[in-house]
């Protein structure tokens, strides 16, 4: 696969992707982004912070080149996003940027667990035995062998997840775009995904990953950007000084303030997980 | 049963204590129960489960349509025997074949039947009168009522055989095999899998509407409450399937249609397939020879 | 509605794939022109729909449940290529994987319902829509309108299928498939479907459309273009005067009957469903006629008037049918089955003697009966005493078949329920509730 080489060296060098004034609205009327300027690199574990409404989505939609910016121009792997949209080299930009979507039952299409995750492979042209090995390799990252053959109505809410980043993973994607992972999910299988999404990049890979769960963000992310409801960027940083700014995540709508009242003495406080204030 | 009543061209009885909200869900719950026993059945390690899909549709074709050529009633008796057997290899249980074929549509097409057995002319079995009514049942009508009836049955008896010991996506991969194109292929598989959604989705609304519902409600609410609920699923559609399409586009969907799969013919697959083409030759044969 | 396997020959079967392939072939390449690389998606999600609406009980008037197919609802927001397809989808699911109707019946089933249904339906509401704003209640009504006869004429396509089995494939006289003829198979499919399965698709095509008009137009208005950019735009176009609309299916319908009468009657005008028309005697007809309408004209608001609320619609509805039935006389061996048996043998070359007593069989409480008195059937009396005798049988038929099936409901609802003080019609009617 000579092209493949070519394409992460090229990018080796310079940034991943490149936003300049980026803006979205929905048919002309509600604006999703706004004025979004970013720099990605390659091997970032960037984590987009934001409350519901604040475009994270949407901008993973853009990074992935299906949907294409209403304004402001975005570059990625020295490609032009708008074109990718368009339908120009999706092929090729799709097994260098893989988007895990929310909502796994859209991501999961197929009859089975297996043709999900052949689905990828198999767009690009590739022999069964290589379409097999690719297979076989994502599910086994994702420790789910077991229910290639299941069909998707079957299958748990953990193990729908799973299996949708192992349809990702067979495409061999050097950036993985994961959509509220760990959303909707038990305790105790939000924790083995945030484990395997540990395991994502420590494999070299360049994740990019929108939550709006503040206790996941230091153990998935070197790099926190943060999106207001408008759209915009508000805070970038590393995790420690994001989390550490109260009054960023305030305004970010991410925690919120409440009044207490002890007795006749009443304050008010940030309320999040890290406060031992309220039992979590 | 829904599947027999259903025939009757959707007109079920009324039943008073069981409302439509009731026959609905219980029509959705036994319709997702029935596709999550047939998938794990069809994966259990039977005799027919271990054969190549694609033969086994193709014999499964045979059969049927053998069953629809027999115009005898041992020809179809052969049939049934041998299904009987693959089925006991197959380890499909015997109480739930035999019930979930005779309970259905041969029970139905039975009663259908039931009428023309007297009146089809010729001799008679026996003939009671009871004042003016006649009850005389004709020997040529029961004889093609019994034969319509077997004909049915063994038709239900291979595609139910055919489908407990199949998974749906080799099913569907196997319509390859008889050039039915990739993209109908794709468009079935993707409807099957869509398709538990909705129903869950439905039975969600269903039941939150019955754990709400409390006073009298009339008929005209009822039927303005459903469309509403039938347009909701509709815009959901039409959302869902923009969402899939992205999704699609997100590996690298181009347009053009590929599955991925592995069947392999071994001799005993062939074996199947010769032996489901002599029984049939032969189930057909005797009813040509025999009358 | 759904046919299983070894109601038709195999050969019928087959042949019924002569017409759905192509039509498969076309719609998917229609579809795949207007929608690209969308169409699967799209096309697999409204099969999972139209598969879901078949699902829903829907409570007729009456105290029945029908189902609805969509396939008109569908051809509605998609247009009837793509409708095609999805119900077709839908339908070989339900073949293959649940057992409803049959795999090799699977090309008859998909003619019926996901082909003729979809374009009668979809060809009606455009007819009777005619160019009216898209937002319009006259579309919505036009919708319900197209799917209750979309159905219709899918059940009558049924009949049809069905009841050419025993004319084509018998041996030693005994029928071996679906053993009743045209004659049976088409009334019982219609009657069963015009007072139930149709009602309903066409209440859930009409409220649905009502219900896509108020809450998501768009799906009506913008996605029509990208579907069928030549088709009615949502603007007023060419408006069709309702009589035109009369006169054509006024017209379409005396066609389809001449047809139907000259197939029947063995391509003899003379001789139109099989009957000698010379023997029949226009004066007392006439008169005949003109007693049937005073009955009508002093019944049918009775009966409306008299009849509980829950089942006047269907109750006057039983009683016009009963009041019209005795028009069949007119036409001796065609509404009811009295023709000779020599004249049936000829056309049909299997035959019946019985034949006229299954056909008593479905249209029992309405004809086959006359009042053992003198004045009703002496021989010769005139056409319009026997008339009234059959209204009168078929009246009190209605009356006691009726009464016994209340007084059973009653009875088993007693027995099976104690709840004490829940009255039997204040029961059903509560149906919402958990019981």
């Amino acid at each position: 696969m000579p092209e493949i080489g070519v394409t992460s060296e090229s990018v080796a060098a310079g940034p991943l992707f490149e936003l300049r004034g980026v803006g979205y609205s929905y048919s002309g009327r509600r604006v999703a982004l706004d004025g979004i300027d970013l720099v990605i690199r390659p091997g970032e574990r960037i984590v987009l912070l934001g409350a519901n409404g604040s475009g994270k989505s949407t901008l993973l939609k853009l990074l992935d080149g299906i949907v294409a910016p209403t304004s402001g121009a975005i570059t990625a792997l020295g490609r032009d996003v708008a074109a990718v949209a368009a339908g120009e080299d999706s092929f090729q930009f799709h097994r260098e940027v893989g988007l895990v979507f929310q909502d796994p039952d859209i991501q999961l299409f197929s009859a089975t667990v297996m043709d999900d995750v052949a689905f990828g492979p198999l767009q690009l042209g590739l022999s069964a035995s290589e379409v097999g090995e690719r297979c076989a390799e994502a599910l086994a990252e994702m420790d789910i062998p077991h229910i290639a053959d299941r069909a998707p109505f079957e299958l748990s809410g953990g193990e729908k997840k799973r299996a949708a980043i192992a349809s990702v993973l067979s495409l061999r994607p050097q950036v993985i775009l994961l959509d509220e992972p760990t959303a909707s999910l038990d305790p105790r299988t939000k924790w083995v995904l945030v484990d395997l999404i540990q395991r994502l990049a420590a494999a070299g890979r360049t994740l990019i990953v929108a939550t709006h769960e503040l206790d996941v963000v230091p153990l998935i992310s070197d790099r926190v950007i943060v999106l207001s409801e408008g759209g915009r960027i508000v805070g970038d940083g590393t995790p420690d000084e994001i989390l550490g700014d109260r009054d960023l995540l305030v305004a970010a709508n991410l925690i919120h303030e409440h009044l207490h009242e002890h007795g006749v003495v009443a304050h008010s406080h940030p309320h999040d997980p890290e406060d031992g204030h309220h039992p979590a | 049963m829904t599947a027999a009543a259903r025939n009757i061209g959707g007109r079920r009885a009324h039943d008073g204590r069981i409302g439509w909200l009731e026959q609905t869900v219980g029509g959705i719950t036994a319709n997702i129960e029935h596709a999550i026993f047939t998938e794990r059945h069809a994966r259990s390690a039977g005799w027919l489960q271990r054969r190549d899909p694609r033969l086994k549709v193709v014999s499964g074709l045979v059969a049927i349509l053998a069953a629809s050529l027999a115009t005898s009633v041992v020809g179809l008796g052969v049939l049934y025997v041998g299904t009987l057997a693959v089925a006991a290899a197959s380890r499909v249980p015997f109480g739930f074949f035999v019930k979930r074929v005779w309970l259905g549509i041969p029970f139905f097409a039975g009663i259908v039947v039931v009428p023309a057995i007297f009146f089809v002319p010729g001799p008679r079995l026996f003939d009671i009168g009871i004042g003016a009514v006649h009850l005389a049942p004709s020997i040529n009508g029961l004889f093609g009522a019994i034969l319509f009836v077997s004909r049915v049955a063994v038709s239900v008896s291979v595609a139910v055989l055919l489908v407990v010991t199949t998974p749906w996506a080799d099913v569907l991969k196997s319509l390859r095999a008889l050039r039915v194109p990739q993209v109908f292929v794709l468009v079935l598989a993707m409807t099957y899998r869509y398709l538990f959604l909705f129903l869950h989705t439905a039975n969600g609304i269903l039941l939150a509407r019955k754990s709400r519902v409390v006073g009298r409600s009339t008929g005209g609410e009822q039927r303005r409450w459903i469309t509403g609920t039938m347009g909701n699923l509709m815009s959901r559609a039409f959302k869902m399937s923009g969402d899939v399409y992205s999704a699609m586009l997100a590996r690298g969907f181009g347009g053009e249609v590929r599955t991925y799969s592995t069947y392999r013919a071994g001799w005993l697959d062939w074996a199947m397939l010769a032996s489901t083409l002599i029984v049939a030759v032969v189930a057909v044969a005797v009813g040509n020879f025999a009358s | 509605m759904h046919i299983p396997d070894g109601y038709l020959a195999p050969a019928v079967s087959l042949a019924l794939a002569v017409p759905t392939i192509p039509v498969w072939a076309v719609a998917t390449q229609k579809v795949k022109k207007v929608l690209n690389n969308r169409t699967v998606p799209l096309l697999a999600i409204f099969s999972a729909l139209s598969f879901t609406v078949m699902m829903f009980n829907v409570p007729v008037p009456g105290g029945t449940t029908a189902h609805a197919v969509g396939g008109t609802l569908i051809a509605v927001v998609l247009g009837p290529w793509a409708a095609a397809i999805a119900v077709s989808v839908a339908l070989i699911l339900q073949a293959l994987f649940f057992g409803d109707g049959g795999v090799l019946a699977i090309f008859a089933n998909c003619l019926n319902m996901a082909i003729i249904l979809p374009f009668v339906g979809y060809g009606t509401y455009r007819l009777v829509a005619a160019g009216s704003p898209i937002l319009s209640t006259r579309r919505a009504v036009a919708a319900g309108i197209g799917a209750y006869v979309g159905i219709t004429v899918a059940a009558l396509a049924v009949g049809i299928e069905l009841g050419i089995e025993p004319v084509l494939f018998s041996q030693n006289g005994h029928a071996l498939y679906s053993p009743y003829g045209l004659r049976e198979a088409i009334p019982a499919m219609l009657l069963a479907h015009a007072f139930g399965a149709s009602i309903v698709e066409g209440l859930v095509t009409g409220l649905g459309v009502a219900y896509l008009q108020r809450r998501h137009p768009e799906y009506l208005t913008s996605l029509r273009r990208i579907f069928a950019p030549e088709a009615a735009a949502d603007g007023v176009v060419a408006r069709r005067p309702l009589w035109q609309l009369v006169a054509a299916s006024v017209g379409a319908a005396a066609a389809a009957l001449a047809v139907v009468g000259l197939v029947e009657g063995g391509g003899d005008p003379g001789r139109m469903f099989g009957s000698d028309w010379a023997r029949v005697d226009w004066a007392a007809v006439a008169t005949m006629l003109l007693v049937t309408a005073v009955v009508g004209l002093i019944l049918i608001p009775v009966v409306y008037l008299v009849l509980p609320a829950r089942m006047k619609r269907i109750g006057t509805a039983f009683a016009a049918v009963a009041v019209v039935a005795p028009l069949g006389l007119v036409a001796p061996g065609f509404a009811y089955g009295e023709g000779s048996t020599a004249e049936v043998q000829s056309a049909f070359g299997y035959v019946p003697s019985g034949m006229r007593d299954v056909s008593g069989v479905f249209s029992a409480p309405l004809a086959g009966y006359n009042l053992p008195l003198p004045f009703f059937n002496e021989a010769n009396a005139p056409l319009w005493h026997a008339a009234l005798g059959y209204e009168l049988a078929g009246i009190v038929g209605m009356l006691v078949v009726g009464g016994a099936v209340f007084a059973i409901a009653t009875l088993l609802r007693r027995g099976f329920s104690n709840d004490a003080g829940t009255g039997g019609a204040a029961d059903r009617r509560s149906e919402g509730t958990v019981a």
